[in-house]
């Protein structure tokens, strides 16, 4: 995954900080206001029903008023018309009566309430208008189910007032009433005061209903074809809450075409019992539409704001990155090599201007000691140039000149440039073994050039142990084993093999094995063998010497170190050639160690199998 | 007919004198030159049986530029060559040599018993 900048990142966190506060605000914002307007709604509904009832009672009180003004008149004709009555009465005995507010009223005191008049008693009052007074029930699909088609009753306001003689006795009852079916004044009055008629796109904002049981006896709700809904009936879950169990019920229904917010209370006789119901109810799309408004502008100005952030989001992000961005580009030049280029110092952030210091100065820093490094590579290559040289002349002159003197000195030594006398013969041995001496000498010193410098090239290949190392070393030092009357035995199985650098193998080989010559014990024995377990090949080159003193055996493999033993000490050797020694043999990755024996000393040293 | 005739091909004329002593006393026939020209002159006019020849002459690279002519002349290319040097032990000598048409590499100085081995391995 390709990595971000510095900036984007930032920019990313920022975004995401802000979709998250803004996703909560707008959330919580929209309970919030959801919560606030349902509350408000439930008390505004409560407090219309409120009014409703006390219209209602205050409706009952005018009837009493009226009838109490008018109880001089005795002509109910001009009672009714004067009181708006749709009927008054006067009786002399209680049990005549269908009305329970007369019978209660023949106990003395005057009283009003609701009450049904049953078919008969209708009849009664409206012997020709009878039929005007029937509501057809209609059809509605969430009322409870019914068989009846029509209302035969009404429901009616009524007052009785007792007329009691002068020793207290109750003379007759005069009552008065006003039937609610089909009238619809009271409804549309209740309307105006409480909701001033006021309408949202065409509906009315408030509806007024009195149930007579569970019918609308009179409204100003109104149905699909714009008529008051007469006749249409309560929802089952209404009816059972209020008609049956006598509680308010305070909720949003459905009303005819629209969803309400409505309060349903019901209608007690003077007997207690609940025989009607009174509704209000408010139209719920304002609401809901108010709802949404106030949402709109919340989720505007929520937007509004993330959007603001986020572009401050991007300003910010791109001065907070800047300097790092410009030190990043800076860090990239001088890894590049341009160490002229500088971070200019920028803002306030107090870390940020010490980062830009600090790099400075490490810029600096680096760029002195580059140039520090370059003089001294210089120096270096200077120095390997005349190290090259040095070992060119070494190689050149003086194993050149070394090479003409070897010849000679062979030459004249065999006698093959004609006989010598015993004196000369004795100080050319002398020369010769010199001679040997300082080839060597050169030899070892070119090769531990070699290794101090670390040039050791391991060119590995495969070769045969004895064929191609011991045989050839034990070619080269037998005359001078022979000199010494000395023996070498090469026990080395033929078939071994090894990977290695055969040159450097050579080199390793041959100084134990000029060693084992240099400082064996005359007439003694030198002993090769190989033996090869699993993986590790070990090399052992015995010799009869003087043996090697235990305290001495870590200073033989060390540069310029020498052992003095008597009788020794005339033997000559640089002290480099078992440190060379060493040095091929670990690099091949194997080790080097000495046992001293009873009679001599072996020389060990291990490879491993190719 | 026996092949004896040695070409020594090296500019210090010590070196010569006295690989050729040794060799002429051996029995052996050594024919000398003291530069490259020379050299690949006297191996074409001489048909020596083997030639030995030093790397590092008047130029630093005359040794392996005449052991590359030789090889790509017909007349000689068979003659066994014989690179004769004190810069083995030179850092970058192996992989500046490993190409050259030679027989085999000696290091000076030369031990006696080396050279006499060498030319009757190759001769």
């Amino acid at each position: 995954m390709k990595p971000k900048t510095l900036k984007n990142t930032l920019l990313l966190s920022f975004l995401s900080v802000i979709f998250i506060l803004g996703s909560f605000t707008a959330i919580l914002g929209f309970y919030l206001i959801q919560d606030q307007i349902v509350a408000r709604i439930q008390k505004e509904v409560i407090d219309k029903s409120n009014s409703l009832s006390l219209l209602y009672e205050g409706e009952i009180n005018n009837i009493a008023q009226s009838l109490e003004l008018t109880s001089a008149i005795s002509d109910f004709t001009v009672v009714k018309k004067v009181a708006k009555l749709d009927y008054v009465y006067e009786v002399s005995s209680e049990e005549t009566s269908n009305s329970n507010i007369v019978r209660a009223a023949f106990k003395g005191k005057s009283i009003g309430g609701t009450r049904i008049i049953r078919e008969g008693e209708l009849k009664k009052i409206f012997p020709k208008s009878y039929s005007d007074y029937i509501t057809a029930i209609e059809y509605t699909p969430k009322a409870s189910p019914t068989s009846k088609k029509t209302l035969n009753s009404v429901i009616a306001l009524e007052y009785a007032q007792p007329v009691i003689s002068q020793n207290g006795e109750v003379l007759t009852v005069r009552y008065g009433g006003r039937i609610l079916n089909g009238d619809f004044k009271f409804v549309d009055k209740v309307n105006d005061i409480i909701f001033a008629r006021t309408q949202y796109k065409g509906k009315p904002i408030g509806t007024v209903t009195i149930f007579q049981d569970d019918v609308r006896v009179t409204t100003n709700v109104l149905n699909n074809e714009g008529k008051r809904a007469v006749g249409t009936r309560v929802s089952e879950e209404v009816y059972q809450e209020v008609l049956q169990r006598g509680e308010s019920w305070i909720n949003r229904a459905f009303v005819v075409t629209d969803w309400y917010l409505t309060a349903y209370r019901p209608i007690k006789n003077v007997e207690g019992k609940i025989i009607g119901i009174l509704y209000v109810g408010m139209l719920e799309k304002p609401l809901v539409d108010l709802r949404w408004h106030i949402f709109l502008i919340l989720f505007l100005v929520i937007s509004g704001t993330a959007f603001g952030s986020a572009v401050l989001s991007y300003f910010i992000a791109h001065h907070i990155a800047k300097p790092v961005t410009n030190m990043a580009s800076a860090a990239e030049k001088i890894s590049q090599g341009d160490f002229s280029y500088k971070v200019l110092k920028q803002g306030k952030v107090s870390e940020i201007i010490s980062l830009t210091t600090v790099f400075n100065s490490m810029a600096e820093r680096i760029q002195e000691r580059e140039k520090s490094l370059q003089t001294s590579n210089g120096k270096l290559e200077k120095l390997n140039k005349s190290y090259l040289d040095l070992v060119g002349f070494v190689s050149h002159e003086l194993k050149g000149i070394l090479s003409s003197i070897v010849l000679n000195v062979y030459n004249l030594n065999k006698n093959l440039l004609g006989p010598l006398n015993e004196a000369q013969q004795k100080a050319l041995n002398s020369i010769s073994r010199n001679l040997n001496y300082l080839s060597e000498t050169v030899k070892n010193f070119l090769n531990l050039s070699r290794i101090e410098k670390e040039e050791f090239e391991i060119k590995r290949s495969s070769i045969f142990l004895k064929k191609d190392v011991f045989d050839e070393a034990c070619e080269y030092f037998i005359r001078q084993a022979e000199e010494k009357n000395m023996q070498i035995e090469n026990n080395i199985d033929p078939e071994l093999t090894i990977e290695a650098d055969l040159s450097l193998i050579q080199i390793a080989v041959n100084n134990i094995l000029s060693n084992a010559v240099k400082y064996g014990r005359t007439g003694g024995k030198i002993i090769i063998s190989c033996k090869s377990e699993t993986e590790v090949i070990e090399c052992k080159i015995y010799n009869d010497a003087m043996p090697i003193e235990a305290a001495d055996i870590d200073k033989l493999f060390k540069k310029f170190s020498r052992l003095n033993y008597q009788g020794l000490d005339k033997v000559k050797g640089t002290g480099i050639g078992l440190f060379i020694t060493k040095e091929i043999i670990t690099r091949h990755g194997g080790s080097i160690w000495v046992e001293p024996q009873a009679t001599g000393n072996t020389f060990c040293f291990t490879f491993k199998r190719s | 007919m026996i092949k004896n005739k040695i070409l020594i091909i090296d500019d210090d004329e010590d070196f010569l004198e006295a690989t050729a002593a040794l060799l002429q006393a051996k029995g052996y026939q050594p024919i000398c030159a003291s530069n490259g020209q020379d050299g690949f002159q006297m191996a074409k006019t001489d048909s020596p049986d083997l030639i030995f020849l030093d790397l590092v002459m008047a130029y630093e690279d005359e040794g392996a530029r005449i052991a590359e002519a030789m090889a790509s002349d017909g007349a000689i290319r068979d003659i066994p060559v014989i690179l004769v040097t004190g810069m083995k032990q030179k850092p970058g000598f192996k992989s500046q040599t490993v190409n050259l048409p030679v027989k085999a590499v000696l290091d000076k100085p030369v031990s006696p018993h080396e050279l006499l081995k060498t030319v009757r391995t190759y001769m």
